[in-house]
C-alpha cells in the first residue's frame, strides 16, 4: 500500500503532524517502537497519594519497582525523576541506539508516546524574540497553538507570566495549586511591583491537563498521583491522540517498528524499518515522509540515509539545575492533601540590566509524591535522623527546576560513527566559559528573588549536560537552505518530501518548555504536507 | 553441600540479619518477613556491596549503627553501608505498615524550630563521635 504520508514516531510532535495530516484528509501510516509498560499501571488504585501509602500492601511493586529500578544508586543522573510506571518512556532505547559521550548523558524514548509519555506537562508559548531565528514568524505559529491546545487541553491562568507564553484560545480554567505554591504566589503578590522591576515574573504553570471535562477525558482528580499513573487521562500524553486517531480508517499504526533509513524513489518515499524479534527489514511507501524520531533519533535516520557518517551536526540542550528549597511561609499553614503533581507555578526572569536578555524560566514543584528516599540519599545526615527531619520539612519543601537558553557553538555536536553492529551516536557537549558564567550569575539572581519569597535554597544540583532532555538544533529550519538543514516546511534539504517535525529544526532553545512549540510546529507542517500533496 | 551454594545460604543469612537490625534502627520495630525477604531480593538485583568493612563493622556491632550512618553521611568512607540504609528505608517506605514514619507531618514554628534543634543537635554529636570510627574503617587494607 502506499500511504500519502508516513510518519515516524508517536510522540508529541509525532502525534499532532499525525493528527494534521488526518484532519487534511490524507492516509498516514505511522511506524514507532512503541514501548509501553505492561506491568505497573494495571497495579496503581485509583486513590489519593496518601491513601496509597496508607493502604496499598503491593505498593512496593510500582513505587520501587518489581527489580528495584526505583531505588537507584550512585549520584543523581538524567531521568531521575523518572519512576517505574514511568520508566519504560527512555528504556532500552540503548540497546538498539547506543550513544558514546563523556560530556552528555542523553536520554531518548522508543516509547509509545514518546517522552510525552512522561513528560511533566508545562506548555509555554514561544515570544517574537524566541523565534527570531525561524525563518516564520510568531502568526504562522499562533493558529496551530491554538488547534494544539483545543486537541490535547491546557489549564492556563492569565497571570504575571501570559505575557511571556501567550494564553492559547480554547484555554480551559487553571488547575488548583497546592497550599505551598499558595503562600510563595502570595509572598510574591506582596512584593510583585519591586521584584517585576528587577525581572522577576511568578504565576501559575500553565499545563497539558484537564481541569474540566475535554474530549472525553479529566478532570483532574487532585489525587497527586501525576508522578505514577494517567488517572482519568487528565493530563495529556501523546497517546490519547493516537487513541483519537485509531477510529479513523486513514490511520494506520505499527508498533515494533524501528525505522533505519529512507530513500526517495520517484514520486514515493521508500522508509526501511526492522521489525520483530529477530529484526527482520521491511519497507513501506509513502508520498512523503514525516520524521519525529525525537532529535538525537531523528539525526541517526537522517545521517545514515544521506551517508553522511562522520559529519557533525550541532546539538542543542537547555542547560538545566533543581535547588531543593525550604519555604518557610509555610511554618504553621494548613497543608491540603487534594493537589496535583505537576509544576505548580512558573517564574520567568530576565535581567533588566543587559541589552539581549537570556531569560530563565523555573518551575517551582511541591515535593510531596515522589518518596522521601530518594531525598534522604543526597542528604548530609545520617538516614534515622534525616527521616524524622525530613517528616517536618516535607510539607515546606519545593523544587526549583530552572532552565537556560542554547545557542549552537562549535563544541556542541553529535555524529553517526561506524555502521551496523558498530554504529554509535557520538555527542559532544560544552558550555564555554561566558555561557558557564552567565548561567551562575543568572541562577544566584534567581535565587536571591526566591528568598524573598521565604524560600530558601538548600543547594544547587547540576545532574550534568543532556539531564533537561530538551534537545533540538541538529537540523535547523532556515530561509536560505543548505547542507543539513530544513526549509519553513520542515523538509530537509535536498530531498522532495521528507520533512522533519521534532526539536531538529529549532535553531535555537529558549529557557522555555519546547515542547508545546514542537507540536504546535509539528501540526504546521503536518497541515502543509496535507496540503500540498497531490489530490 | 557445594562451596557455591554453602556460601549462597550463608550471604542470604546474613542479609537478612542486616534487614532486621536496619529495621529496628530506622523504625525502632521488628521487621516482617516480607520486608527480609524484600531486602534480600533487592541485593540480587542492585550492586550493594555486602562486604565493605563499614557496612559488616555496623551490622556486627549495632551500637555503632547510628555513630557510623550520621558519620557516613558527612564524609566518604562509609557507601556501602549508606546504600544499605537507603535500600532499607525505601522499602519500610513503601509499605502501610511503616509509612506514617515516612509522611509529612504539620508542625508549629516552635515545634518545627524543637524538632530541628533535637534532631540536628543529635546528628551533630553522633557525627562527630563516628568520624573518628569511620575513618578507622575505611583505611584501605594493608
Amino acid at each position: 500500500m502506499i500511504y500519502d504520508a508516513i510518519v515516524v514516531g508517536s510522540g508529541p510532535s509525532g502525534a499532532n503532524a499525525a493528527a494534521a495530516l488526518v484532519e487534511g484528509a490524507r492516509s498516514v501510516l505511522m511506524l514507532d517502537v512503541g514501548n509501553a509498560d505492561t506491568r505497573y499501571q494495571s497495579l496503581i488504585p485509583a486513590k489519593p497519594f496518601r491513601e496509597v501509602r496508607e493502604t496499598d500492601p503491593d505498593q512496593h511493586r510500582y513505587f520501587l519497582g518489581d527489580d528495584f529500578e526505583g531505588v537507584t544508586m550512585g549520584a543523581v543522573r538524567t531521568g531521575a525523576q523518572l519512576t517505574p510506571p514511568r520508566a519504560h518512556a527512555i528504556a532500552e532505547t540503548m540497546l538498539s541506539a547506543p550513544i558514546i559521550s563523556s560530556t552528555f548523558d542523553a536520554a531518548e524514548s522508543q516509547a509509545l508516546g514518546g517522552l510525552g509519555a512522561a513528560w511533566g506537562a508545562g506548555v509555554f508559548g514561544f515570544d517574537d524574540d524566541d523565534l527570531a531565528t525561524w525563518p516564520i514568524a510568531r502568526d504562522d505559529l499562533l493558529p496551530h497553538y491554538d488547534a494544539v491546545a483545543r486537541r490535547i487541553g491546557i489549564a492556563a491562568a492569565d497571570d504575571d507570566v501570559t505575557p511571556f507564553f501567550g494564553r492559547p484560545g480554547g484555554a480551559l480554567p487553571p488547575l488548583e495549586i497546592d497550599s505551598n505554591a499558595e503562600s510563595v504566589l502570595g509572598a510574591y503578590r506582596a512584593r510583585r511591583d519591586e521584584l517585576r522591576e528587577e525581572g522577576f515574573h511568578l504565576g501559575q504553570t500553565p499545563l497539558a491537563a484537564c481541569s474540566v471535562r475535554h474530549r472525553d477525558r479529566g478532570p483532574h482528580p487532585y489525587h497527586d498521583m501525576d508522578f505514577w499513573s494517567d488517572e482519568a487521562r487528565s493530563v495529556y500524553r501523546p497517546q490519547w491522540t493516537l487513541d483519537e486517531l485509531r477510529a479513523s480508517p486513514l490511520f494506520t499504526y505499527e508498533s515494533g517498528s524501528l525505522v533505519t533509513h529512507f530513500r526517495e524513489e520517484g514520486d514515493l518515499v521508500s522508509v526501511l524499518a526492522r521489525r520483530g524479534e529477530r529484526g527482520e527489514s521491511q519497507s513501506f511507501n509513502g508520498r512523503a515522509l514525516v520524521l519525529a524520531a525525537g532529535t538525537l533519533g531523528t539525526a541517526r535516520i537522517v545521517l545514515r540515509s544521506l551517508g553522511r557518517a562522520g559529519q557533525r551536526v550541532p546539538l542543542l540542550c537547555n542547560p538545566y539545575t533543581y535547588v531543593p528549597v525550604v519555604n518557610l511561609g509555610m511554618l504553621g499553614r494548613e497543608v491540603r492533601e487534594r493537589r496535583h503533581s505537576l509544576a505548580q507555578l512558573t517564574a520567568v526572569y530576565r535581567d533588566p540590566d543587559v541589552r539581549r536578555a537570556h531569560d530563565v524560566q523555573v518551575q517551582f514543584y511541591s515535593y510531596r509524591s515522589l518518596l522521601t528516599f530518594r531525598l534522604l540519599k543526597e542528604a548530609p545526615l545520617g538516614y534515622r535522623d534525616g527521616m524524622q527531619i525530613m517528616q517536618r520539612l516535607m510539607p515546606m519543601l519545593g523544587i526549583l527546576g530552572i532552565n537556560h537558553d542554547d545557542s549552537p557553538t562549535a563544541s556542541k555536536y553529535c555524529a553517526l560513527e561506524g555502521t551496523g553492529d558498530t554504529e554509535v551516536l557520538r555527542v559532544h557537549y560544552e558550555l564555554s566559559e561566558e555561557e558557564s558564567q552567565r548561567i551562575d550569575r543568572a541562577e544566584r539572581s534567581v535565587l536571591r528573588c526566591f528568598r524573598r519569597l521565604s524560600c530558601w535554597p538548600i543547594k544547587r544540583v547540576r545532574p550534568g549536560h543532556g539531564s533537561s532532555i530538551h534537545y533540538g538544533g541538529t537540523f535547523p529550519m532556515r530561509r536560505k537552505g543548505g547542507s543539513l538543514t530544513c526549509d519553513e516546511s520542515g523538509r530537509l534539504f535536498g530531498t522532495r518530501a521528507v520533512h522533519l517535525v521534532d526539536g531538529s529544526v529549532l535553531p535555537y532553545l529558549p529557557a522555555k518548555g519546547l515542547t508545546f512549540t514542537i507540536m504546535a510546529n509539528a501540526n504546521r507542517i503536518g497541515a502543509y504536507v496535507a496540503a500540498s500533496l497531490p489530490r | 553441600m557445594p562451596v557455591d551454594e554453602f556460601a549462597a545460604r550463608d550471604l542470604t543469612a546474613r542479609l537478612a540479619h542486616e534487614a532486621r537490625l536496619a529495621c529496628r534502627y530506622l523504625v525502632r520495630q521488628e521487621c516482617p518477613p516480607e520486608m527480609v525477604a524484600r531486602y534480600v531480593a533487592a541485593h540480587q538485583s542492585l550492586t550493594a556491596e555486602p562486604h565493605e568493612a563499614v557496612a559488616r563493622f555496623a551490622f556486627d556491632h549495632p551500637w555503632s549503627m547510628p555513630l557510623l550512618d550520621s558519620a557516613s553521611g558527612l564524609m566518604k568512607g562509609g557507601e556501602g553501608l549508606r546504600r544499605k540504609l537507603y535500600l532499607m528505608s525505601a522499602i519500610l517506605e513503601a509499605s502501610p505498615r511503616f509509612t506514617s514514619d515516612f509522611l509529612p507531618m504539620s508542625s508549629s514554628r516552635s515545634g518545627l524550630a524543637f524538632s530541628l534543634a533535637r534532631f540536628g543537635l543529635g546528628a551533630i554529636l553522633k557525627a562527630a563521635l563516628g568520624l573518628p570510627l569511620l575513618g578507622i574503617l575505611s583505611r584501605p587494607a594493608r
